[in-house]
């Protein structure tokens, strides 16, 4: 498994690839098809409702449900005692998953406001609600530890459950001290690089637990199938590890489990852990009955999963010509009360910041990540990187003003350059690099020299701030992503994918590399939604590993897949399979005669290594894609001379014939790609915002992004990404402000407290693309996904700092932080 | 998840009034924006739909069966049924007219259209919430309620009364001044566009002094005890002292907002709502001109 | 339990139902699937149906009280949001979808009421008549592309501003669109 490696002659003449193709689901969801995971649930489900902890810390000394089980409708009520004792986690991840496995489906130990305490089943939602009223529990009530910044080594210890398990030793877990993961990289020396330095800056950047807040709430159901098992719906992104989350959790077998995912609503991350998934799988193998559960939005803001809040400090040194020679990065993350992706998001906040800055003398990284009695957290787009590069782009941004070098040009003079070793980047070497252009290209397009960094304009002052993003293309060595490319009777293909499209359009997207591959329309492309039991395993949407991950294994399977034409066709024909061409249209040979003989009966595969080790050099490993087009399979006829075919069918004949009868076969490739390195996008980000000087109010007038993400391989499904990613990033920046009161319990409990942008929060955001080719990837592609939300706090930050002449390190920038400071 | 115990449509205030009185649990519905957000139990809600208090009117102000002055013109109000929804106030050109555009400019951020469609008057201003842009401007402009068991009464004195209401609010009365005589603006600062004011101020003149509350303190909307009979040119002196006046009111902190900040935004807010307000007039009297 | 008579796409629907029973339950209940819920404190907008004509947010309006009125969901509005539908689809600014029915009963909403206005909005009044519809995918930028070109398709005095040019540009400033 692993990637085939090209050159940008690939991306010459592409038909398919960069065309802003509709989405395939695009109009049903606009008529408003019943396509969702609440829409498919059956009539007769029952209703569940979770009754929550209403406090952040204690034991439960007795709970008594006999007259919530008395209402009328109420099927059952289940508490601790109900439930298997074996520990899982809900981390969405490989096995061995990173994360702890600390959780039970209901613990008699709760652990934050909002932890699950029981479950009720009922007939109808009215019955359940009636039912968690009547509960009655009696609270030991223990030492809540709130502020993660006293969780390490806090007497109170949240975590000292028997049956905790840790299985991946590398997370240096420490659980009785709080701590879920902790490790530190060094590269260099660094003590004596800062003594050197003529400028050391140290600042301390704090960014809070954002709630992804897609639009469709934490939705599942559970059936028992025909075969006995338990077949969970679920809007998930990560299907597959859901199968095994529900199989440890009730203690059965993964292959008595079966997920399948419908249209999901959103998921930016929120959907990549397991939410309650759990609970309806539970309930459906204690009744036997089809359950359901919907969380509300309450639910989904105050008891599911939101991103890791973390506390950056950031040492920066630097000679006065603005040359960055040393970083010094620490992230405290808070992980709340459960270990979901607390090992893996800090990783990212060091390793996906500090290598833009590559050619520093010395770095380092050091991280720990503590429990606290607050809501876990997991994956939200960015996954660590986002509150990392707040924090380094705003440490840079506040050396530029030091040193009075202009933010952009101290960028230039120290970015990392195409073909660069990356220490801090996994040992990666950087293929491919745009950056610089894309900061030259934001410049232009905000107007950055005419505009200046600041521009009084009365009782209103602008100002312009600038951020770098960088990211990855799937988790190197670890995501794998397969595909199943099927040729069907009357000559169309069946995609069948494990990536999840939650919205993002990457059933399109892998719908257009198989057009490109198999020179047809995308419409001849049926792109299967995923079912465990039927769909090739694919570790989900997260990462940012479709288009480059997916779409390489859709690239291989496509070549495996004509080379099976050809194979069939030349032993229909009875020629050699190498005079044999395909064009995407039809099959047709050149052959010299048709003896049989020596003739080959398989044709050769290529011969150049894939990629599937880390090494700096990878020209040898270059080669053309053997797909329609190129000159293996649509080339010259093996005998010049012929001015006619000797052989011709069209695809629709073609695939008829395979399946006619007899020695037939429906002609089917699989492919699976893992790539040994994770090739990082690139974007740059110029936020200009206007700021009320005696209200402090900040308004982001125009947002500049543009994304070095290698090929572009759907330019409007691109373009909508970035604004996406950016649309949040001025939430997060701006609006979206998480607070609990003293007892730890959430008060941003709904829309109504906690704001995601409206339409007019947003100004004008405007999006370019520079492409580089990433030899890597498909067709020279890398990701989008989540580069994009990177840049809008910093440079936000930046822009009001540059304005007012104040810099806020502490999210999100409210008019009151603009005026009085922190 | 809201309970409804009995739905009952009144077919009259007075019946609603019956109602409400008979049972200390009665609530009368509103828009019912606010009441999806409860989670509690209403035994008995009462829907004043059939009642007749969902239109605009411009009606002869003044007490009943007074003789029309026949050199002067009758004055008139507004009588706004309760049941009026805000996207009827933000839409109805009398209300522009006789509020120089206030109300509709303090409720067209609140939430959204469709919301607006739902939300009442009378909800707005029977609850008496502290945040509510509707009140404030209704205190600016001099309104008065009327109320099944009441009666009519300043607004002023409504927001005053504490406790459980235990009478109908049936009409809102602005007072529907001739176009030219009334100036108003409303400000107010919001952490996103259509949020809660984390403070919201509104100036009106209606010929005869300055009336200017503020709210969202995060307390209900106040009167800033300045500018009685004043003209509508001000100086810059008159400015600072009517900020002064607004600082002097009584602020607290929430989630929204510090107390220091709303204090000190409160006042630049009323020296931008007197300014603008102003220049409303300068405007019209350049337009009269021309 | 309560009997109301609830007029839907054109079709009555009789049923019973409780006092607290919202229209966003009732609609559902009855398989007009178009209709979302995001939240439960009227802020998204995904819930948006028309009632007599106007939009409104079913999740905060109880079935009773609408008892013998007109309701109106996207199901009853195929073939009307389907020039609307093209425009979303070809700017990509379909995502997850969750947010689109809402979106398209507000925007069909939009273009009748400025329709009745006897001109077209502008492109802020447009933005402020959807300032209730939230979306948390696309940034809303490529939904602006969207409606401002189907708004030019409904309305000869609509004008579209172009969104790809600097705001407030400087004197001296590039033009936008040029290359690096």
């Amino acid at each position: 498994m692993s990637m085939i490696v090209t050159d940008p002659s690939s991306r010459a003449d592409l038909k398919h690839i960069g065309a802003s193709e509709v989405k395939k689901d695009a109009y049903a969801l606009l008529a408003g098809k019943p396509l969702f995971t609440d829409d498919l649930a059956p009539a007769d489900a029952l209703t569940l409702k979770v009754l929550h902890s209403p406090h952040a810390f204690a034991r439960i000394r007795s709970i008594d449900t006999t007259r919530a089980e008395r209402v009328p409708g109420v099927v059952a009520v289940y508490t601790y005692k109900d439930v298997p004792q074996s520990r899982f986690t809900l981390a969405g991840q490989s096995y061995p998953e990173a994360s702890p496995y600390d959780r039970l489906i209901l613990d008699q130990v709760v652990r934050y406001v909002g932890d699950e305490v029981a479950i009720v089943a009922a007939e109808n939602a009215r019955s359940a609600e009636r039912a968690l009223r009547l509960i009655k529990v009696d609270y030991e009530l223990l030492d809540p530890v709130l502020d993660f910044t006293q969780a390490k080594g806090n007497p109170s210890v949240i975590h000292a459950e028997d049956g905790y398990l840790v299985k991946a030793g590398w997370i240096n877990n420490d659980r009785m001290n709080n701590v879920v993961a902790s490790g530190q990289s060094v590269v260099g020396d660094l003590d004596k690089t800062f003594a050197e330095a003529d400028v050391v800056l140290e600042r301390t950047y704090h960014s809070k637990a954002n709630a992804q807040a897609m639009m469709e709430t934490f939705r599942s159901f559970a059936e028992i199938d025909a075969y006995g098992r338990i077949c969970v719906t679920s809007s998930t992104q990560v299907p597959f590890h859901v199968r095994r989350m529900v199989a440890n959790a009730l203690e059965i077998p993964q292959a008595q489990v079966r997920v399948i995912k419908p249209r999901i609503g959103g998921g930016f991350g929120a959907k990549q852990s397991g939410c309650n998934e759990i609970f309806c799988a539970f309930v459906t193998s204690r009744t036997g009955r089809p359950s359901k559960i919907s969380y509300t939005r309450e639910e989904t803001c105050t008891a599911s999963n939101a991103r890791h809040e973390m506390q950056i400090t950031v040492k920066i040194g630097a000679k006065r010509d603005g040359r960055i020679t040393a970083i010094d990065l620490y992230t405290l993350s808070n992980q709340g009360a459960y270990g979901e992706h607390g090992p893996t998001t800090v990783g990212l906040s060091g390793h996906k910041s500090l290598p833009l800055y590559n050619r520093v003398q010395a770095s380092r990284f050091a991280f720990d990540v503590v429990y606290s009695n607050t809501m876990p957290t997991g994956a939200y787009r960015g996954y660590g990187a986002t509150q990392g590069l707040f924090a380094l782009e705003s440490a840079v941004n506040e050396l530029a003003d030091e040193l009075g070098i202009d933010p952009c040009e101290l960028r230039l003079k120290n970015l990392v350059r195409e073909g660069e070793f990356m220490p801090q980047y996994y040992g990666n070497t950087l293929f491919s690099c745009a950056v610089d252009r894309c900061i030259k290209r934001a410049q232009e397009m905000i107007g950055w020299q005419e505009k200046g960094l600041r521009r009084d304009m009365g009782t209103h002052v602008r100002g312009l701030g600038v951020a770098l993003s960088m990211q990855g293309s799937a988790i190197a060595g670890v995501d794998i992503g397969s595909v199943d490319l099927r040729l069907e009777e009357d000559g169309f293909y069946t995609l069948n994918i494990g990536a999840t499209d939650m919205g993002t359009g990457c059933d399109t997207i892998l719908a257009q590399f198989a057009a490109e591959a198999l020179g047809c329309t995308t419409d001849r492309i049926v792109v299967r939604g995923v079912d465990t039991d039927s769909s090739p395993y694919d570790t989900g949407s997260y990462a940012s590993a479709s288009t480059y991950l997916t779409g390489m294994a859709v690239v291989k399977a496509a070549e495996q897949l004509i080379r099976s034409f050809r194979e069939y066709a030349a032993k229909l024909w009875n020629i050699d399979p190498a005079d044999v061409t395909f064009d995407g249209e039809k099959l047709v040979a050149y052959a010299a005669s048709d003896e049989k003989g020596d003739r080959a009966a398989s044709l050769p595969v290529p011969q150049e290594p894939e990629f599937s080790q880390v090494t700096g050099d990878i020209e040898h490993m270059v080669r053309a894609y053997e797909v329609v087009g190129s000159e293996a399979v649509s080339g010259a006829p093996s005998c010049p001379d012929l001015a006619e075919p000797t052989h011709e069918m069209d695809l629709t004949a073609f695939a008829n014939e395979c399946v006619r009868g007899g020695d037939g076969d429906c002609l089917t490739a699989h492919a699976a790609a893992s790539s040994p390195t994770s090739p990082p996008p690139y974007m740059a980000g110029i936020a200009e915002v206007d700021v009320d000087k005696e209200t402090g109010e900040v308004t982001v007038v125009d947002y500049v992004g543009v994304v070095d993400c290698g090929t572009v391989v759907n330019e409007n499904l691109a373009r909508v990404q970035v604004e996406g990613g950016i649309g949040q990033g001025i939430g997060m920046a701006l609006t979206e402000d998480v607070q609990y009161d003293a007892r730890g319990r959430m008060r941003t409990r709904s829309f109504m407290q906690y704001k995601i942008p409206t339409r007019e929060d947003v100004g004008r955001i405007r999006v370019d693309f520079c492409e580089s080719y990433e030899p890597t990837g498909p067709y020279g592609a890398k990701s989008i996904g989540e580069v994009v939300i990177n840049t809008p706090s910093p440079a936000i930050a930046s822009a009001v700092a540059h304005a007012v002449g104040r810099q806020i390190r502490e999210l999100p920038i409210t008019p009151e932080k603009v005026l009085f400071g922190e | 998840m809201l309970t409804i115990g009995k739905y009952v449509r009144a077919q009259s205030a007075a019946e609603a009034l019956e109602l409400v009185r008979g049972n200390r649990r009665a609530t009368v519905l509103g828009g019912g924006m606010w009441l999806r957000l409860g989670t509690g139990t209403l035994p008995v809600a009462i829907d004043l739909a059939d009642c007749g208090l969902n239109s605009i009117e411009e009606v002869p102000a003044g007490p009943a069966g007074a003789a029309p002055d026949e050199t002067e013109p009758q004055a008139t109000e507004l009588r706004i049924g309760a049941y009026v929804t805000l996207r009827q106030i933000e839409t109805s050109a009398a209300v522009a007219a006789a509020t120089d555009g206030l109300l509709a400019r303090a409720v067209r951020d609140i939430v959204g259209v469709q919301f607006r469609n739902g939300a009442t008057i009378g909800g707005s201003v029977a609850g008496r919430l502290g945040f509510s842009d509707v009140v404030c401007a209704l205190l600016a402009l001099g309104a008065d309620v009327e109320l099944e068991g009441a009666g009519r009464m300043p607004l002023a004195q409504f927001l005053a009364e504490k406790g459980r209401m235990r009478d109908v609010l049936t009409h809102v009365y602005v007072p529907a001044r001739p176009t030219g005589t009334l100036v108003a603006s409303y400000q107010a600062v919001r952490r996103a566009v259509t949020d809660f004011p984390v403070v919201n101020v509104c100036a009106v003149h209606d010929g005869g002094g300055w009336h200017v509350a503020v709210g969202a303190r995060p307390a209900k909307a106040a009167l800033i005890g300045w500018g009685d009979g004043m003209p509508l040119a001000l100086s810059s002196e008159d400015l600072a002292a009517a900020a002064a006046a607004a600082e002097g009111l009584a602020y607290s902190g929430n989630m929204w907002g510090g107390e220091k900040y709303r204090r000190q935004t409160a006042g630049v807010l009323v020296r931008r709502a007197l300014e603008a307000a102003m220049a409303h007039a300068a405007k019209r009297t350049g337009e009269e001109a021309a | 339990m309560m009997n109301v008579a609830i007029e839907v796409n054109g079709i009555k629907i009789v049923d019973d139902v409780e006092p607290d029973t919202t229209l966003f339950e009732f609609l559902r209940a009855h398989g007009f699937k178009s209709v979302k819920c995001g939240c439960e404190t009227t802020n998204c907008g995904l819930c948006t149906v028309w009632l007599d004509e106007e939009p409104m947010l079913s999740c905060a309006t109880f079935a009773v009280r609408v008892d013998g009125r007109r309701v109106t969901t996207l199901e009853g509005l195929q073939a009307e949001s389907a020039a609307l539908a093209r425009c979303i689809a070809e700017e990509g600014a379909e995502q997850c979808g969750f947010c689109a029915p809402g979106l398209v009963m507000s925007v069909l909403a939009l273009e009748r009421a400025y329709r009745a206005a006897g001109h077209a909005p502008t492109p802020a009044e447009a933005d402020h008549y959807l300032a209730g519809n939230l979306c948390r995918c696309t940034g809303y930028m490529s939904q602006r592309r969207a409606i401002y070109r189907y708004l030019a398709e409904c309305f000869d005095d609509f004008t579209a501003p172009d969104l790809f040019a600097q705001v407030d540009p400087v004197a001296g400033a590039a033009a936008a669109g040029k290359e690096a």
